[in-house]
């Protein structure tokens, strides 16, 4: 650290938030960005499913008779409906607890995926498809609560990161359209630079309302010094009925399509999303409807009650007040659900926007201390192996989740976890071997291999599946695949051409006066 | 579609890097003129914005068409930098009819 100016101690500082959180940040950036795409990316791991589009109230009645069938005592449903996106019926259910306080708890039940048509559970691969994106991107496939929490903590150092970033980066107007090639570690800088300010208002965006997303999670103080339980809290703010008692009389639930029905035409047409049923089998069952928030920024939907029995509306969801109304926009600005296609699309660009900038940075961190001819230090070796292991090593990993989905056999049992594992084993399994590399090497070759898998993925979509995709969806797929492959493979042949281009002998004009003040922000 | 917004943003970032001053040898009244046009060329993009996806939405949408074309911009600009400044012209032509779609 030179000097003791402001903007030294936010270079200082920026430069320690993002090494210590960029690896696991780098993760969440690639699956957050891949989560856009999360019902396009089950469609695509399960090529055999093509259902029939059928009527929201339709796809309602055949999960509930189903329900019925599978589930009948349980004290919670919640059915998820299918959209434009999601072409399958998505059912949670959580049975009733054991009285006895000894007993163990009851496993909570894995999602059922139905046909919406007839009710049936799908027949077609089992995979976690997108939802694996997603889950990992909050929760890092660790244990509860403990990935949420490290989560947020990444979140909190990157927001630290982004401010302590701007007050750094003096020139940020000047070098607005900067972008020089082949300069080393000013490349680096410029590229860093460039991918956080061109984006800066999507980065900020998207960093504080992720954190605002678990907020309640991170924070639960507030609610606990001022409602006497959480649930409370849930029912005064959205009109949640989730606690209510079953009154041990049987009853048996009204037609849930005339409920979709009632519900659609209470909000002038718009969808539902999600049902909810508690006690479904009981005489006071209720049924909870909650609106779609695909057409609007506000991510939480309003919902009504009605009674499951005689069918009598019992209560809605209040108009909401400025802080719910803010809370929801902020966790539709993050979901991104508001985003028709093109808009889609822009997210996910820049969400790759994001990952370079993670990226860059983390380079940046090792090319600023490398000195020529010098052995590297602990610190720098370890820093750069993390690199290799998180940035060239990652997209093997979700090649892989990719191939193994159209690999392994479409019958075999336990294949969901087979696919997350050939991800892991893939990923750590690549940073392992890159440790027996020299650094440079190891980059080209990781970057390679990982360019490589992903040039497999359409070409084993193809061949697995047996005829050329005619759906748009899967062309996209794979296309996106191939463009993902190029820009791997065109990383790993810039970092194997440029020690060439360093060691060739430069004439260089006299180093001017803006150069040096360049040279000054550089370091 | 709301491409218009995405193309008069990359239009009005190529007047603003015209009119940086930079790699060309523009004299100076013309780069004021750039930039000038630049800023109008991106209020307009905004105004495409607030009239495609309404007051709610613009914000939003807005600011991230704009800085995808700026990111791209970039990147063309990296590589050829005459070139990638050149279709603004064309580009703003087409996004005024899209305007209207």
């Amino acid at each position: 650290m030179k000097g003791n100016g402001v903007r030294q101690s936010m270079a200082w500082i920026h430069g320690w938030l993002g090494l210590l959180a960029g690896w696991i940040l780098f993760a969440m950036f690639v699956t957050g960005t891949a989560s856009y795409f999360r019902p396009e990316i089950t469609r695509w791991m399960q090529p055999e499913y093509r259902p029939h589009a059928v009527p929201q109230a339709e796809a309602a009645r055949t999960t509930v008779a189903w329900l019925q069938k599978n589930a009948p005592h349980d004290e919670q449903w919640t059915i998820y409906l299918p959209t434009e996106r999601t072409l399958s019926t998505r059912a949670f259910t959580r049975a009733r607890p054991n009285p006895d306080p000894k007993a163990p708890r009851a496993p909570r039940r894995p999602e059922v995926r139905l046909d919406p048509a007839t009710g049936a559970p799908i027949e077609a691969r089992d995979t976690r498809g997108g939802e694996f994106f997603y889950r990992f991107h909050f929760q890092l496939q660790l244990p509860h609560p403990w990935g949420r929490w490290l989560a947020g903590l990444c979140a909190m150092f990157m927001l630290g990161a982004i401010l302590s970033g701007v007050i750094t980066h003096k020139r940020i107007f000047a070098d607005f359209f900067t972008l020089r090639w082949s300069k080393g570690q000013r490349s680096w800088l410029d590229a860093h630079n460039v991918s956080a300010v061109l984006a800066l208002p999507y980065h900020a965006m998207i960093t504080y309302t992720g954190l605002i997303t678990l907020v309640v999670m991170y924070m639960p103080w507030p609610i606990l010094a001022n409602y006497p339980k959480p649930t409370a809290f849930a029912e005064s703010l959205y009109g949640d009925t989730a606690g209510q008692k079953a009154s041990g009389q049987p009853g048996r639930l009204a037609d849930m399509g005339r409920f979709v029905e009632a519900a659609s035409a209470e909000w002038e047409g718009a969808r539902v999303s999600r049902i909810i049923v508690g006690n479904p089998d009981d005489a006071s069952s209720t049924v909870t409807l909650l609106r779609t928030g695909e057409d609007r920024l506000n991510a939480r939907g309003a919902s009504i009650t009605y009674a499951g029995v005689s069918g009598a509306r019992l209560a809605a969801s209040p108009a909401p007040g400025p802080a719910v109304e803010t809370a929801g926009v902020m966790l539709g600005l993050h979901l991104g659900w508001f985003a028709g296609p093109l808009l889609r699309w822009v997210c996910f660009l820049l969400g790759l926007t994001g990952c370079a900038m993670v990226a860059t940075g983390l380079v940046l961190w090792t090319v600023k201390r490398q000195r020529p001819g010098a052995q590297p230090f602990f610190g720098m070796s370890l820093v750069e192996r993390l690199n290799i292991g998180a940035v060239a090593c990652l997209p093997a990993g979700i090649a892989a989740f990719l191939l193994a989905n159209r690999l392994l056999p479409p019958m075999l049992v336990g294949r969901a976890d087979l696919e997350v594992s050939a991800m892991f084993w893939a990923w750590f399994g690549l940073a392992a071997l890159s440790l027996l590399r020299p650094v440079r090497r190891a980059w080209i070759e990781t970057l390679a291999i990982s360019a490589l898998l992903f040039a497999a993925v359409p070409i084993a979509d193809l061949a697995m599946v047996g005829a050329f995709p005619t759906d748009g969806l899967f062309v996209a797929f794979d296309a996106t695949m191939f463009l993902l492959a190029a820009t791997l493979g065109f990383a790993a042949w810039r970092t194997a051409v440029r020690p060439a281009r360093a060691a060739r002998p430069r004439r260089r004009a006299p180093v001017t006066v803006a150069e040096v003040r360049e040279a000054v922000d550089v370091a | 579609m709301s491409l218009e917004v995405a193309l008069l943003g990359y239009a009005g970032f190529a007047k603003l890097a015209q009119g940086r001053g930079r790699h060309s040898r523009t004299a100076r009244p013309d780069r004021a003129r750039a930039r000038i046009l630049g800023w109008l060329l991106i209020l307009g993009s905004f105004l495409a914005a607030l009239h495609r996806f309404g007051p709610y939405l613009a914000v939003p949408a807005w600011l991230a068409l704009l800085s995808v074309s700026g990111v791209i911009l970039v990147l063309l600009l990296s590589r050829w930098p005459m070139a990638a400044t050149a279709p603004w012209i064309p580009m703003t032509v087409i996004a005024l009819p899209l305007c209207l779609l």
